[in-house]
């Protein structure tokens, strides 16, 4: 498994989460998110980063949980997956981690939680274990988007 | 040389063969039109000749040959020893489409159709049938391993029409592999052509060339090269080529060759030929053309006219300028040693440089879409943080404020302007295949026509441009094969045989229009409304405008084969027409008169970056509605609207009814606010959706907050595909507003569009 040695570490639901940084364009704070008919809970909708249009994903949804209050206070990640940009909305950002190859273990087998198929490491701290979420994983979407005739089976790729 | 510079060489090519493709249309069309010059033989001759050096230098060998042997039939023309005839322009269009063919192959990567051996051969019979005298023919296809030159004899004997045919002084070592060499004999090649080619200019025309323009320069032949039987004014032609070749060496020497020991050994091959030529000549005059490698030293370039390409970085920013002899050389060299400065790839500015001295007159720049899109972006952004500040003008107490910021908006809004005109193109291109078309179609039916073909400088948005050519060559067709009567027809209605056809495009306010014209039989309506009420589109009671009934055409599948009548096969195909134009924002109008001809009027918006559009409000929700989409917007009471089976409304609309939606149920929103639906009560607005033959209807919305123009941008890849979303727009404060396609919206949640067969049925339940 090739992993970059740093990650950004951030919150969902007090749980610890990071990408790989390189992938990381830029975090934002709150931000005006329109949503968007036809596609499932986990998008959250779309929204303007000066001029562009950007889709941005709810990451507790992703994962199965409810939603966050839209009064939180949330960051958007903003992230470049294979040339687009693409957002999702986190708790909180915390801070930059550095790892060696050695600190990084492949995913334990889950038992079939929603959040174990956009895993691609765990990092062990100290004091810690930080779950190292796949950029790409986390923006396939195989669920079709449409109840309607003509469903995409959209990948971003 | 790694792998990604020689792909961006072989795309250079490509947009050069994409040029020549385009010339070659053009003259051959003109051939048959206007009639063979001698100036349109050469322009023709020229271009295929650089293509086959270019092909060749670039190792594509099975394009090199077929170019060769097109080449030749070429010289055969241009030597008058064959006629136009229109089987002749036929075979050319051929194997221009051949060529064509090859060079998306290579831009695909896929394998490459071979030599066109048919096409070959019928090329080559073509111009056996008249022997008149003696082609000369390269005893076989240049390969990239040699130089072609014309005799190196004495130059008394080196004028006259020569007994052997023109061979080669030595062909290089052997090195075509090495693309970068290649890359230099190709223009050394062209060189030498070019180098001729305003010497040949200098003897035809009394005048030097001083003062000329590159492209008219240029417009004079090569001929010694290809075909070295100039029996006038020897002498001054062999000194002529004597400067020619003097340039050839001076590059030669020139610091990039220098670097090849096998160049330098060529150079000296050259400069022997130049010395026995030219013996009497120390100096050669200053040379009036070459070409140019970005990496030429300063000075070399000074007197430099032609045109320099730089590729910069990984966008194809090509910058050309084409200066006079006259011009200033200091500031183009000073420019060109700038240009150079930034070039990541050397070579790639030879490839291109020679094709766009013979085509690009005017100055301009050539840059990548997507480059003009992120402008785009951001202009737009500046426009709204700029409504931002002008609404929030009053909170300044300064004059001076206040006063910039109102200098601002207008700066900005001309800078929107400006660069919206970016995406602009000439409409060429496409009258160029419908010229074509109407040539291929006609002579297929058998039918005369006399086609006119106007504005054709009109400038559209680049995104219409490449899906405007179906529409129009679906249009032109039909008009051709069911608009225009057989000559026997027409005599008999007293019209003269040949069939009037014109295509016409302007610029009408803010829409660009383009006609397409017949002076055929016309729409028989009568004919049109019977097969409408067989089809059900109407009832045979029901009042109708003349229009409506023909637009009824554009119905999918409205004509069949079955039927006879004059009006078959009218109808096929223009479904999509109709749709592939609405999908642009655009419409189309129908205008006929029977028995005098029908007019076909596409309107479209002058850019798709923009649309003009509805803000409607959907409880806490934005969207915007394109204003061609929307007929009429009002406020419905509950008289006029009819509940069917609790689902579906039917809104009565003065006197017709239309089936009423409800947008939050469309877009499978909850319903975000209290107004009941089971109620007969609307707080809401109804837009009447009305779309050429496509039958009405009407959506219901909370409100319609403002009518404005917005800047369309793309949804993401992920959100592609969804139905009825068309883009997605920013409002005016920053926050993004999905743009909908109503039609598409409707035609995906119920499948199919309600027609008026079902409505009726569903109002008689009522």
């Amino acid at each position: 498994m090739q992993l970059n040695d740093r990650f950004l570490a951030f919150t969902v639901d007090q749980e610890q989460y990071a990408v790989a940084l390189v992938n990381v364009r830029e975090v934002i704070g709150e931000s005006d998110i329109t949503p968007v008919p036809f596609t499932p809970h986990f998008m959250r909708g779309i929204l303007n980063l000066r001029g562009q249009v950007i889709s941005v994903i709810d990451l507790r949804a992703r994962f199965g949980l409810h939603p966050a209050d839209s009064s939180a206070e949330m960051s958007t990640l903003i992230l470049e997956v294979n040339g687009s940009l693409l957002g999702m909305v986190v708790d909180s950002v915390d801070f930059v981690l550095r790892m060696q190859a050695d600190q990084l273990e492949a995913p334990p087998a889950y038992e079939a939680t929603p959040l174990s198929r956009f895993v691609d490491a765990v990092a062990r701290t100290d004091r810690q274990l930080i779950v190292i979420l796949s950029s790409e994983k986390l923006f396939s979407f195989e669920e079709s988007f449409v109840t309607g005739a003509r469903s995409p089976s959209a990948v971003v790729a | 040389m790694d792998a990604a510079e020689l792909r961006q060489i072989v795309e250079i090519f490509i947009q050069e063969a994409d040029e020549a493709l385009l010339q070659f249309e053009q003259c051959f069309l003109d051939l048959e039109s206007v009639g063979p010059s001698d100036t349109l033989l050469d322009k023709i001759f020229r271009t295929a000749h650089n293509l086959k050096g270019s092909s060749a230098a670039l190792g594509f060998s099975d394009l090199a040959e077929f170019t060769h042997h097109f080449e030749t039939l070429l010289l055969a023309l241009k030597k008058r020893e064959i006629e136009v005839e229109p089987q002749i322009v036929s075979l050319l269009l051929g194997a221009r489409d051949f060529i064509n063919n090859h060079i998306e192959c290579l831009r695909a990567g896929r394998k490459t159709p071979g030599k066109g051996e048919q096409l070959t051969e019928a090329m080559l019979r073509a111009r056996d049938p008249k022997p008149k005298s003696q082609v000369i023919e390269l005893p076989r296809p240049p390969a990239a391993g040699d130089i072609w030159f014309v005799g190196e004899d004495s130059k008394a004997k080196l004028f006259e029409v020569p007994q052997e045919p023109a061979r080669p002084i030595k062909p290089l070592p052997a090195l075509p592999l090495d693309p970068k060499l290649a890359a230099i004999q190709a223009e050394i090649e062209r060189l030498t052509q070019l180098a001729a080619s305003v010497n040949m200019s200098t003897v035809q025309a009394a005048e030097p060339a001083e003062n000329a323009t590159a492209q008219e320069v240029i417009h004079s032949s090569d001929e010694q090269l290809a075909q070295p039987n100039v029996t006038e004014k020897p002498e001054l032609a062999s000194e002529n080529s004597a400067w020619s070749l003097a340039s050839i060496e001076r590059l030669l020497k020139s610091q990039v060759i220098s670097e090849t020991p096998e160049f330098l050994a060529q150079a000296d091959a050259i400069h022997a030929a130049v010395a026995q030529l030219n013996p009497e000549q120390n100096s050669p005059r200053s040379v009036a053309s070459s070409t140019a490698f970005n990496t030429l030293p300063t000075s070399a370039l000074a007197d430099d006219r032609s045109v320099e390409h730089v590729q910069q970085d990984k966008s194809s920013l090509v910058l050309s300028t084409a200066a006079d002899f006259s011009s200033e050389p200091a500031s183009t060299a000073n420019l060109k040693k700038d240009l150079a400065a930034n070039s990541s790839s050397p070579l790639a500015s030879p490839l291109v440089s020679a094709a766009g001295a013979l085509t690009v007159a005017d100055e301009s720049v050539k840059v990548n879409l997507a480059r003009i899109d992120k402008l785009l972006n951001y202009v737009g952004e500046l426009v709204i943080l700029q409504s931002v500040l002008d609404e929030h003008r009053g909170v300044f107490s300064s004059p001076l404020l206040q006063k910039s910021v109102s200098q601002m908006s207008k700066i900005i809004r001309e800078v929107q302007e400006i660069s919206m005109g970016l995406r602009m193109v000439k409409l060429k291109p496409v009258f160029l295949k419908l010229q074509r078309i109407v040539r291929d179609t006609s002579q297929q039916l058998g039918k005369e026509v006399e086609a006119n073909y106007l504005g054709d400088d009109t400038e559209i948005d680049k995104t219409v441009l490449d899906r405007i050519g179906d529409p129009l060559v679906h249009l032109v067709r039909n008009a051709l094969d069911h608009g225009l009567e057989t000559p026997g027809e027409r005599a008999n209605a007293g019209k003269p045989a040949k069939g009037q056809l014109t295509v016409h495009a302007y610029q009408q306010s803010r829409a660009i229009v383009i006609e397409v014209r017949d002076d055929g039989r016309g729409l028989d309506t009568n004919r049109i409304r019977e097969k409408a009420i067989e089809r059900g589109i109407i009832t045979a009671f029901e009042q109708v405008s003349e229009e409506r009934i023909r637009s009824f055409i554009f119905h999918p599948g409205f004509s069949t084969k079955s039927e006879v009548t004059d009006l078959s096969g009218r109808g096929v195909g223009l479904d999509v027409v109709a749709s592939n134009v609405q999908a642009m924002q655009g419409r189309i109008e129908i205008e006929s008169l029977q028995g005098q001809g029908t007019t076909f009027r596409i309107l479209l918006p002058l850019t798709m970056a923009v649309v003009d559009g509805f803000v409607v409000k959907l409880g806490n929700e934005r969207y915007v509605i394109p204003k061609t989409q929307v007929a009429e917007s009002l406020k419905p009471h509950e008289v006029d609207v009819n509940i069917v089976q609790g689902r579906s409304q039917l809104l009565n609309l003065r006197g017709t009814t239309v089936p009423l939606f409800n947008l939050n149920q469309l877009l499978k929103r909850s319903p975000s606010n209290s107004s009941n639906q089971t109620n007969l009560t609307f707080e809401g607005i109804a837009l009447v959706v009305m779309e050429n033959a496509k039958q009405p209807f009407a959506v219901i919305v909370d409100d319609v907050l403002a009518q404005q123009q917005v800047v369309i941008k793309k949804l993401g890849k992920e959100l592609q595909g969804l139905p009825g979303l068309s883009g997605a727009a920013i409002l005016g404060d920053g926050k993004p507003a999905i743009i909908l396609d109503l039609v598409e919206l409707l035609l995906a949640q119920s499948g199919n569009l309600p027609s008026q067969h079902s409505t009726s049925k569903t109002r008689r339940v009522a």
